[in-house]
């Protein structure tokens, strides 16, 4: 069955993919952090992650980010959210180009959104974890919004 | 051999004695009785297991370690009864908020459980097909070999002070043996790329030299924790990113994505290390904030020296022929670097006002 693409659904199915795959999350370390995700479209839809040592424990959509208190949050249009994913359902994981690290590194295609430099590092310092967490989108069918 | 203990063992007659009693069978065990603190640890989560975290109790925990420690210059572990007569080991830093930061042990568990194997788990055959030129593959070993340098400094600042560091912050101790474990990986893995690449290691230069010296040669720790943490760190963070977001080879892809975590462990230490050091003690922000500007200054010259700046371009631009037109975007990640490094600064408690590395940045984009 198809999860539309940005949907409450669609974070919560690659949470319980991640917490039902301990091999590959337990390999990549404790995780501890909170992100957001913000899909940017004709309207805009805001999620929350938390991560917490080898799942993903808590998945939420929000209106706003005020008082979410994110480590730190990425944000791009939908278009882009669909070509990453598209990248990673071709080739099982994003090519170089669609990898988190090159869409939000300079250029700023992806942002980063971030009030504190810890927060802000902590999505390096996770950033092996929070990549195979998307890249569980690999075989998920979906239904782009 | 310079330490010559405070008695000749061997021939004290009493240790004979002693020793003969022993073999009779009058054993000595009257220390079973001994009165030191009992507590019960267990893991808060068991998918963690035990953690310093959950040690963290009564007299055995962080919480209760003075800022200037006079008790114990010994081996003894924190919480072991200190008998009279233990030899002072010579430790020269015994304040905590020299070196402790919050999240230290955080760190320190976090370092081991995301500990990855370079030997296996970078895949080195693809490195038989790189998908890029030599020109491309000349840069990339010319950035491993820099990276290289900054790894093995990495390694060395923690190695040079932590025996300086007094027994009794044990979990500051152990962060740091990570910090060298982990920067040995990195050395181990920037190096083995540079040669499995055909293209060898590259050229060691003044420039880069200069940098590492001057965080090396901090005539104290702090000074030394926020030039390497922070700076050094920072500086490592940005190329690794940028090495990730310009390669296209699954190897280098790897290796970025892996090495960016380890770095960014040091970074969350400096950061808190400072945090710690100027609440505890807020006059020694000043001499910090000195400190760094001068490293910055020395970071300025590598920033702008022409093999550096030229390497950059080129792998951005992926040929030489078209590395001039890559200068703007070379520009801009040093924006991006200078603003984050600004960033870490501040909350940090020691922004800086003159930093040479934000008019360096700023008169490139001029």
């Amino acid at each position: 069955m198809a999860i539309k693409f940005p949907s409450l659904d669609f974070f919560q199915e690659l949470a319980n993919r991640m917490n039902a795959n301990p091999a590959e999350f337990e390999k990549l370390g404790f995780c501890d952090t909170v992100m957001g995700v913000k899909v940017d479209g004709d309207t805009s839809h805001l999620y929350s992650l938390t991560f917490d040592i080898f799942d993903c424990s808590d998945v939420r959509e929000l209106s706003s980010p005020e008082g979410a208190e994110f480590d730190f949050m990425l944000e791009a249009p939908l278009s882009l959210w669909r070509e990453s994913l598209e990248s990673i359902q071709k080739h099982g994981q994003p090519e170089p180009a669609y990898t988190l690290n090159s869409l939000s590194h300079v250029g700023d295609r992806m942002k980063v959104v971030y009030d504190d430099p810890e927060g802000h590092d902590k999505f390096y310092r996770f950033m092996a974890t929070i990549q195979a967490f998307v890249n569980q989108a690999s075989d998920l069918e979906i239904e782009w919004a | 051999m310079s330490y010559y203990a405070r008695d000749d063992f061997f021939n004290n007659p009493e240790v004979l004695e002693r020793t003969v009693e022993i073999l009779k069978g009058n054993l000595e065990l009257e220390w079973m009785g001994i009165d030191v603190e009992r507590v019960q640890c267990r893991p808060k989560d068991a998918r963690r297991g035990l953690t310093f975290g959950d040690t963290n109790v009564g007299g055995y925990g962080w919480d209760k370690i003075p800022e200037k420690i006079r008790h114990n210059y010994s081996m003894a572990p924190r919480g072991a009864q200190l008998p009279d007569g233990l030899p002072h080991l010579g430790y020269d830093i015994n304040r905590k908020s020299e070196v402790w930061s919050e999240n230290a042990p955080e760190l320190y568990e976090e370092s081991k459980a995301r500990h990855w194997i370079p030997a296996r788990e970078v895949p080195w055959d693809a490195v038989e097909n790189l998908e890029h030129g030599q020109e491309v593959e000349l840069g990339l070993a010319q950035v491993y070999t820099d990276l290289t340098v900054m790894a093995s400094l990495l390694g060395d600042m923690p190695s040079k002070w932590v025996w300086h560091i007094n027994q009794e912050l044990v979990e500051l101790k152990m962060w740091l043996c990570t910090q060298m474990f982990d920067a040995a990986r990195l050395a181990d893995v920037f190096r083995k790329r540079a040669i499995a690449g055909g293209a060898g290691l590259g050229r060691d230069h003044a420039a880069l030299g200069e940098l590492v010296k001057s965080v090396f040669d901090a005539g104290n720790y702090p000074c030394a924790s926020a030039s390497a943490n922070i700076l050094l760190s920072g500086l490592m963070q940005t190329v690794l990113r940028h090495v990730g977001a310009v390669s296209t080879n699954a190897a280098d892809q790897t290796i970025a994505h892996f090495s960016v975590q380890d770095v960014s462990r040091s970074l969350a230490y400096g950061i808190g290390h400072m945090q710690y050091l100027i609440e505890q003690r807020p006059h020694v922000a000043t001499g910090l904030r000195d400190h760094l500007d001068e490293v910055e200054n020395t970071l300025v010259g590598l920033l702008g020296s022409p093999l550096f700046f030229s390497n950059l371009a080129l792998l951005t631009a992926g040929s030489r022929s078209e590395a001039g037109a890559a200068v703007p975007q070379v520009t801009a990640l040093f924006r991006r670097f200078a603003d984050e490094h600004a960033a870490r600064r501040r909350v940090s408690g020691i922004a800086s006002e003159k930093s040479p590395l934000e008019a360096f940045v700023s008169e490139l984009e001029a």
